[in-house]
C-alpha cells in the first residue's frame, strides 16, 4: 500500500507542477470549462476480486475536482455495494476519498447465509490516482488503496486493506 | 434461520451501548465436597500400558452410528452408554480432532455416570471429507457444523434419551456450540466449553492481513488451498513444537493413533475454513447475551491458539455463564498433563452433577 501511496503522491505532485492554465499566453482564447463526465468501470482487486462502478466526475474551472461513484462488488462469498466520494486536491490524478459499503458477509442465496449475522456497514478512507486517457479523457484508469473498517456491524470484523485497479469508459458528459 | 431471533440482536448492533448488562444467574457451586478428585480419572503415568486394553479396544467396540448431514455428507458418531446414567453428554471435538482422540475422556465421563455421544464433525475423523485432499480441514459454511449438530440432537440423541442433556465442546466445537445455543437455547440443560474458539489467534500474521487475504481468496476462489503456514498432516511434528499440550504421553498417543488409523488424521486448514471460522468468531463474542443456557467456560491459562478475551466477552454477556481459568493449562485442556486435565474433568463433572441435582 505504501508503494501505491507513494506512486499516487508522485503523480499528484508531478501533475501539480504543470497545472492547466486557461489564461496562459499560449491560449489566447478563453477556454470553456471542462465538462462533467460520466463513466462506467470495472475493477479488479482485494479483498473483493471484481466490481462494477458508475462514476460521475465533476469538474470546476481547472478540471476534474470531485468524483462520486456507486460500486457493486458481487462474489460467491463476501460481497458489497456502496458509495464513494473522491476529491482531487491538485486538479490532477491524485484522489483522496472515502467509501461506505454495505457488506454481505455471505451471499443471501447461500446455504450459510444467516440474515441476522451477515450484514455489516463498512467505512474507510481511500487514496489513489485516476488518469484520464485518450481524447477527452475517454478512458479512465484508476489505482486505489484504502482501508475498510466495520465498527458498527453485528460482527467484530477486523479491519481490511483494499487495493483496486479499475478501468472505466466515458459514456457521457455535460 | 436467523429471522426469529433477529429482533433480539438489536443489542448486538448499533444499539449495543444502549443495552443494559444482562442479569447473571447465580453461579453453580463447583466446590462440592463429594465431587470427583484427581485420582478418579485416567492418569498419563500408566496410560501407555493401559491404552490398548482400556482405551483403544473398548472404543472400537462402541456402537457407531451415522446420519446424512447437510448436503448429504455422512456424519459418524459413537455412543458410549452407561446404565442408570445421570445424564447424556454430547461431546464435540476441536479442529483436526477425531472422537477417537477423546476416548480417554469418554470413558472417564462414563465412570462418572454419564452416557456419551461423540460426533466427528464433517471433514473430521470418521465423517466424510468434502475435498479430495483428506488431510485438509475444510468446510463450505460454518453453519453446516451447527446444522449437523442439530440433526444429531433431533434425530438421534433426543429420541433416545429422556435424561438431562449436556454438551461438552472443545475449541472449534465450542464455536459450533455457541452458534447452536444461540439458535436452540432450550435443548441442553447445561454446557461445558473448554477453550472455545470464540476468537482466532492469527499468530505472526496480523488479523487485518488474514482477513483481507482470506476474504479475497474466498471471494475469488473456492478456498480449497491451504492457508498461510498450513499444509498436509505432518507425522514428524515434534512435541517440542506443539503449543496445545504439555503432555508428551498424550501427544505421542495421538500421533500413534493417527499412524494406525490414517483415515482419521487431519492436517492444516483450507482458506475457506479460515474464512468461515473468522466469520463465526466475528459474531460469537456478541452472541453471549442471547444465550441463556447454563454454561461453564474453562479457559486455558497458557492459551496460544484462541483468544481468551473473546471467551471473556462471550461469558460476561451470557446470563448463564461462569468462567474458570485453568492456570498454566494449554489449549487442549482435555488432552493436557494430568494436573490440568484432572482439574478440567473435575470441574466438568462437578458442574454437571450440580446441574443434575438442581433439575
Amino acid at each position: 500500500m505504501l508503494t501505491l501511496c507513494t506512486l499516487a503522491l508522485t503523480v499528484g505532485i508531478a501533475g501539480a507542477q504543470a497545472p492547466v492554465d486557461a489564461t496562459s499566453a499560449s491560449s489566447p482564447h478563453i477556454q470553456s470549462e471542462p465538462p462533467d463526465r460520466f463513466y462506467v468501470a470495472g475493477k479488479l482487486g482485494v479483498p473483493q476480486p471484481v466490481g462494477i462502478q458508475a462514476l460521475y466526475s465533476l469538474a470546476d474551472g481547472q478540471g476534474p475536482r470531485w468524483d462520486l461513484d456507486l460500486l457493486l462488488e458481487p462474489s460467491l462469498y463476501q460481497q458489497s455495494m456502496g458509495v464513494g466520494a473522491g476529491f482531487r486536491p491538485f486538479h490532477n490524478a491524485l484522489v483522496v476519498g472515502a467509501r461506505a459499503r454495505w457488506l454481505q458477509l455471505h451471499p443471501p442465496w447461500s446455504r450459510g447465509y444467516v440474515f441476522a449475522l451477515d450484514s455489516a456497514l463498512g467505512l474507510g478512507p481511500e487514496l489513489g490516482a485516476r488518469w484520464g486517457l485518450l481524447s477527452d479523457d475517454r478512458l479512465l484508469v484508476s489505482l486505489t488503496a484504502g482501508g475498510l473498517f466495520s465498527p458498527w456491524g453485528r460482527a467484530a470484523l477486523p479491519p481490511m486493506i483494499t487495493m483496486d485497479l479499475g478501468v472505466g469508459w466515458k459514456i457521457g458528459e455535460r | 434461520m436467523g429471522w426469529p431471533r433477529t429482533a433480539e440482536l438489536c443489542c448486538v448492533g448499533l444499539m449495543a451501548s444502549a443495552c443494559a448488562p444482562p442479569d447473571k444467574l447465580e453461579p453453580m457451586d463447583l466446590d462440592a465436597a463429594d465431587g470427583p478428585v484427581a485420582g478418579d480419572f485416567s492418569s498419563e503415568l500408566d496410560l501407555v500400558e493401559r491404552f490398548v486394553d482400556e482405551i483403544e479396544t473398548p472404543f472400537l467396540a462402541l456402537e457407531e452410528g451415522s446420519f446424512s448431514g447437510v448436503d448429504g455428507v455422512t456424519i459418524r458418531y459413537r455412543v458410549s452408554p452407561v446404565d442408570a446414567a445421570k445424564g447424556a453428554v454430547v461431546l464435540l471435538p476441536g479442529r483436526t480432532e477425531a472422537v477417537f482422540k477423546h476416548a480417554e475422556n469418554i470413558f472417564d465421563l462414563n465412570a462418572q455416570g454419564y452416557t456419551v455421544y461423540a460426533m466427528d464433525h464433517r471433514g473430521h475423523g470418521a465423517s466424510d471429507r468434502m475435498v479430495e485432499d483428506s488431510d485438509m480441514c475444510h468446510v463450505e459454511w460454518f453453519m453446516d457444523y451447527v446444522d449437523d449438530l442439530a440433526t444429531l440432537m433431533d434425530d438421534v440423541v433426543a429420541p433416545e434419551q429422556d435424561i438431562p442433556l449436556f454438551l461438552l465442546a472443545h475449541s472449534m466445537g465450542g464455536a459450533v456450540a455457541g452458534l447452536y445455543l444461540w439458535e436452540h437455547p432450550d435443548v441442553f440443560d447445561g454446557v461445558v466449553l473448554t477453550s472455545p474458539m470464540f476468537g482466532l489467534d492469527t499468530g505472526a500474521f496480523p488479523p487485518a492481513l488474514v482477513q483481507t487475504l482470506g476474504t479475497g481468496i474466498c471471494s475469488g476462489t473456492d478456498g480449497t488451498g491451504y492457508t498461510l503456514g498450513h499444509g498436509p498432516y505432518d507425522p514428524e511434528h515434534a512435541f517440542e513444537d506443539t503449543q496445545v499440550t504439555q503432555s508428551q504421553v498424550r501427544f505421542d498417543l495421538k500421533k500413534s493413533v493417527n499412524a494406525d488409523y490414517p483415515e482419521l488424521r487431519l492436517g492444516g486448514a483450507s482458506w475457506r475454513w479460515v474464512c468461515e471460522s473468522m466469520w463465526a468468531a466475528e459474531h460469537l463474542p456478541r452472541l453471549g447475551r442471547h444465550t441463556p443456557t447454563r454454561t461453564l467456560v474453562l479457559q486455558a491459562g497458557d492459551e496460544l491458539v484462541v483468544l481468551p478475551e473473546a471467551e471473556d466477552a462471550w461469558c460476561d454477556d451470557a446470563p448463564g455463564c461462569q468462567l474458570v481459568v485453568i492456570d498454566g493449562g494449554r489449549h487442549e485442556l482435555l488432552s493436557e498433563s494430568d494436573v490440568y486435565r484432572n482439574e478440567t474433568l473435575a470441574l466438568t463433572v462437578r458442574y454437571l452433577d450440580a446441574l443434575v441435582e438442581a433439575l
